[in-house]
C-alpha cells in the first residue's frame, strides 16, 4: 500500500511536472485558435500603405472573427520604412500588425526590433509554412533563422504583350513563341529592330526600358547586394549596355519616371510590351488600359525574376499576440479566403495549394477571374507557377533595395542618355549606395 | 513703463517665447547633440563618436555638390526675382495702370499653391517625349527632336531657378509694393518741385528709403533660397538627377537622415547646412549694413 502510495506521488508528481514545463505549449498551442471563434475579442491596429486588400482581409477574416477588430493605420508607401523605425525607437504606438514592401523588409525582418519570430513561442507556426511559397518564407527569414514576416502574394515576373500588335509584326501571338523572342537579352534587342523596322519606327518595344531591365535582371544577377558587397558585377554591367541600346537605337519609348506619358502611348498602340511582375497586370495594365482587354498576353523574359510584394508580420510588443496571429494564419492559409482573394483581386498567392487550385481551374471557372480574361484567356497562374518553378532566389534581396534600386535606375539612365560614360556611371552608383549605406563595401 | 505694463508684455509674449524653446531650441540643442554619435536605425547603432560626422561632412563630396548647386540654382533666381518684384512694384505703386488688383493677385497666385503640385506640373510641362514644351515647340517646328530638359544638368538647374522665380516673384512684388508706398509722399512731392524726373525719383529717393525692404527681402530670400528642397525633391524623386545637378543641401540631408536614418550624420549635416546660411546671412546683413552706414 505504501509502496503504491509512493508510486502515486511520484506518478502525480511526473505529471505535474509534465504540466508545468510542457503544459504552458501545450496550452498555448490549444489557446491559439482552438476556442471557439467568436470567443475572441480585442481591438487591433495594422499599419499598411494601401487600403483595398486589408480592407477585404478584414472583411473575410470577421466573417469568422467577429469580435477581432482590427483598425488600419494607412500610410505613403514612401515613408512606410521611417515610420516603422521612428515608432518603434520610441516605443509609441507601435501596430500589432503591419507590413513590409519588399523594397525594405529585408532591414525589418534581418533586425530583432520589429517583427516576432512565428517560428517560436508562443506562435509556433511551423505547421502551417510549409504550404506558403519558399521563396517568400526565405524573403521574411531573418539571418539567423528566425521567421518573421510572410506575405500573402508572390509577385513574379513576365514580359506582357500586346497581341494584336504581335500578330501584325510577328505573325502569332502565341506565348510560347514570344517566350522564345524574348529568350535573352540579345533576342529582346533582336526582336525590339524587328518591330521597329516592320512599324517603321512608330511602335516601340516598351514604354520604360530602364525599370523593365531591372525587373528582368537584377534578381538573376543576385540582387543589388551580394553578402556585404555591392553587386556590380557583369550581370548588372549587362543592363547598363542593354538599356543604352535600346535608348540609341529608338527601341523604347524613353517614358521613365513618366507613367502617364508611357500608359498613354501603349493605349495609342506605340508599345508593345511591358516588363512587370504580377501586379503590374492589376494595378497598371488592367486599370489603366481596360478597352485593351483579350489584346494582351503574357511571355516569359530571359531570367525568371520577381519584383515587389508586401509582407506582413507581428509586433514584437502587441499586447494581442493570439489575436494577430490568427489573423495572420487566416489571410495566409484559409484556402477559401485565400481563393476568394485571388478571384477578386487578380493577385498571385503564395499559398501554393491555391496556386495549384486556381491554375487547375476548368475555362468557365476560370473565366470569373478577369485577369485571365484580359490576357486573352491564357491561364496567368499556370505560367506563373511555371516561373516559380524554375526557381527564384530569395537571397537576391537586401535591406537596402528601396534606395539601391533608384540609385541603379539614375545611373542607368545617365549612361543610355549619353551624360557619363559606363564607367562613371557604376562609379556614380556605388558612390551613391555608399553614401547612402556607408558600412557597406564596393567590388 | 509700469510694472504692470511690463507684466502684460511677458504675458504676451510667453506663447511665442514657449513656441520657440518647445520646437526650435530644444530640436536644435537635440540636433546638435546627436550630431556627435553615430546613431544609426537601420544598423541600430548609438554611440558617442566625438567629430567623427564632422570630419566626414568635411571630406563630403556630396555636401559640397549640393552646397554649390543649391548656391547656384538660388543665385540663378534671385536677381530676376528681386529684379522683376521691383519692377512690378514701381509699376503698381507709381503708375496709373487698370486693373493692378487683379495682376497683384495673379502675380501672388503661385506662392499659394504647393511647392510639390507646382513641381509635378513642371515636370509634366517639360517632360521629354510627351511634355507640353516639347510638343509645341516641334509643332512650331523649332524641334526636330524632343530635348531632355530635366536630363541636362544647366537646364535642369534653370528650370528649378525659373519655378523657384515664378512662385515667389509676386511675393516679393508685394513686399516692395508696400515699401515704396511707405514712402512720405512729401518727399516725392519735392523732388518734382524740384524738377526730378521719374528716374532721379527712384534712385535717390524711393530706391534708398526702401532699402531696409529690399535687405528684408533678399535675406529671407536668402535663407529660404539656401533650404530649396520641395521642388528638387520631387522632380527627382530625391535622388538630384541628372548628375546630382539637382541636389541640394536640404536634400541631401533629408536623405541621410531619414531615409538611410543616419541621425548622428545626418544631424551633422543639418548643422553643417546652419553654419553655411549662418555665415552668408552674415556676410548679406553686413554688406547692406555696410551700404546704409
Amino acid at each position: 500500500m505504501r509502496a503504491k502510495k509512493a508510486a502515486a506521488v511520484v506518478l502525480a508528481g511526473v505529471m505535474s511536472c509534465t504540466a508545468i514545463s510542457g503544459g504552458i505549449s501545450v496550452s498555448a498551442e490549444e489557446a491559439f485558435g482552438e476556442k471557439d471563434p467568436a470567443s475572441y475579442e480585442a481591438d487591433l491596429t495594422m499599419m499598411v500603405h494601401t487600403t483595398d486588400q486589408p480592407n477585404f482581409m478584414i472583411e473575410k477574416f470577421n466573417e469568422v472573427y467577429p469580435n477581432i477588430h482590427i483598425e488600419l493605420v494607412v500610410v505613403p508607401a514612401g515613408e512606410q520604412q521611417e515610420k516603422i523605425m521612428n515608432m518603434v525607437a520610441a516605443g509609441d504606438d507601435v501596430p500589432d500588425l503591419f507590413t513590409s514592401r519588399t523594397q525594405f523588409v529585408k532591414a525589418i525582418v534581418n533586425s530583432d526590433q520589429y517583427y516576432a519570430d512565428l517560428n517560436s513561442e508562443p506562435y509556433n507556426a511551423t505547421d502551417w509554412t510549409s504550404a506558403i511559397e519558399p521563396y517568400v518564407v526565405g524573403v521574411g527569414t531573418d539571418t539567423t533563422g528566425a521567421l518573421r514576416a510572410l506575405s500573402w502574394q508572390c509577385p513574379v515576373g513576365g514580359i506582357y504583350y500586346r497581341r494584336s500588335l504581335a500578330k501584325e509584326y510577328f505573325g502569332t501571338d502565341d506565348p510560347a513563341a514570344m517566350s522564345e523572342k524574348f529568350a535573352s537579352f540579345d533576342s529582346i534587342l533582336e526582336t525590339a529592330r524587328e518591330l521597329r523596322e516592320k512599324s517603321g519606327g512608330e511602335v516601340k518595344f516598351d514604354g520604360d526600358a530602364l525599370t523593365g531591365l531591372m525587373y528582368l535582371g537584377i534578381t538573376n544577377a543576385g540582387g543589388y547586394m551580394k553578402g556585404n558587397v555591392l553587386n556590380t558585377g557583369d550581370e548588372v554591367r549587362e543592363l547598363f549596355e542593354v538599356a543604352k541600346t535600346m535608348y540609341d537605337e529608338d527601341l523604347t519609348g524613353k517614358f521613365y519616371n513618366d507613367g502617364q506619358s508611357s500608359v498613354a502611348a501603349k493605349g495609342e498602340g506605340k508599345i508593345f510590351a511591358d516588363e512587370k511582375p504580377t501586379w503590374g497586370l492589376t494595378n497598371d495594365i488592367l486599370i489603366n488600359l481596360p478597352e485593351q482587354a483579350g489584346d494582351w498576353g503574357l511571355a516569359s523574359g530571359p531570367y525568371p525574376y520577381t519584383a515587389g510584394g508586401t509582407w506582413i508580420g507581428i509586433s514584437q510588443t502587441t499586447e494581442h499576440p493570439e489575436e494577430a496571429y490568427l489573423f495572420l494564419k487566416f489571410i495566409l492559409t484559409n484556402e477559401e479566403f485565400v481563393y476568394d482573394y485571388a478571384v477578386n483581386f487578380g493577385d498571385y498567392v503564395s499559398n501554393m495549394n491555391v496556386q495549384q487550385k486556381v491554375a487547375s481551374l476548368p475555362a468557365e471557372e476560370a473565366e470569373k477571374l478577369n485577369i485571365f480574361t484580359f490576357l486573352g484567356g491564357q491561364n496567368a497562374y499556370e505560367y506563373w507557377n511555371g516561373e516559380l518553378a524554375k526557381g527564384v532566389n530569395p537571397e537576391a534581396f537586401s535591406p537596402y533595395d528601396e534606395f539601391f534600386g533608384k540609385y541603379l535606375l539614375a545611373a542607368m539612365e545617365a549612361y543610355a542618355v549619353g551624360n557619363l560614360s559606363l564607367d562613371e556611371a557604376i562609379a556614380q552608383y556605388q558612390s551613391e549606395c555608399q553614401n547612402y549605406a556607408p558600412s557597406i563595401e564596393l567590388e | 513703463m509700469t510694472r504692470k505694463k511690463v507684466n502684460f508684455g511677458i504675458l504676451f509674449v510667453t506663447p511665442f517665447l514657449l513656441g520657440l524653446l518647445v520646437f526650435r531650441l530644444l530640436p536644435f540643442l537635440y540636433t546638435f547633440v546627436i550630431s556627435f554619435t553615430n546613431w544609426n536605425l537601420m544598423m541600430g547603432e548609438k554611440s558617442f563618436t566625438g567629430l567623427d560626422n564632422y570630419k566626414r561632412l568635411l571630406s563630403d563630396k556630396n555636401f559640397y555638390i549640393a552646397l554649390r548647386n543649391t548656391v547656384k540654382i538660388w543665385a540663378m533666381n534671385i536677381v530676376p526675382r528681386l529684379g522683376i518684384a521691383l519692377l512690378c512694384a514701381v509699376l503698381f505703386a507709381q503708375c496709373r495702370l487698370r486693373g493692378k488688383s487683379f495682376f497683384k493677385m495673379v502675380f501672388y497666385f503661385p506662392n499659394l499653391v504647393n511647392s510639390a503640385t507646382v513641381a509635378v506640373l513642371a515636370a509634366m510641362i517639360m517632360g521629354w517625349q510627351s511634355g507640353v514644351v516639347n510638343r509645341f515647340l516641334m509643332q512650331i517646328g523649332i524641334l526636330e527632336e524632343p530635348v531632355y530638359w530635366l536630363g541636362q544638368a544647366s537646364s535642369a538647374q534653370g528650370i528649378v531657378a525659373f519655378v523657384t522665380w515664378w512662385m515667389w516673384f509676386g511675393y516679393s512684388a508685394i513686399m516692395f509694393t508696400t515699401g515704396i508706398l511707405n514712402v512720405p509722399a512729401s518727399y516725392i512731392e519735392a523732388a518734382i518741385v524740384d524738377g526730378a524726373n521719374a528716374w532721379q525719383r527712384f534712385w535717390r529717393i524711393t530706391f534708398p528709403l526702401i532699402r531696409p525692404t529690399i535687405a528684408y527681402v533678399f535675406l529671407t530670400t536668402l535663407i529660404g533660397g539656401l533650404q530649396n528642397f520641395e521642388i528638387p525633391r520631387v522632380i527627382t524623386d530625391g535622388l538630384g538627377a541628372p548628375d546630382k545637378s539637382l541636389l541640394t543641401m536640404v536634400m541631401q540631408m533629408h536623405t541621410i537622415a531619414f531615409k538611410s536614418m543616419q541621425y548622428g550624420y545626418g544631424s551633422a549635416f543639418a548643422m553643417g547646412i546652419f553654419v553655411v546660411t549662418a555665415v552668408f546671412a552674415a556676410f548679406s546683413y553686413r554688406m547692406i549694413n555696410k551700404k546704409e552706414e
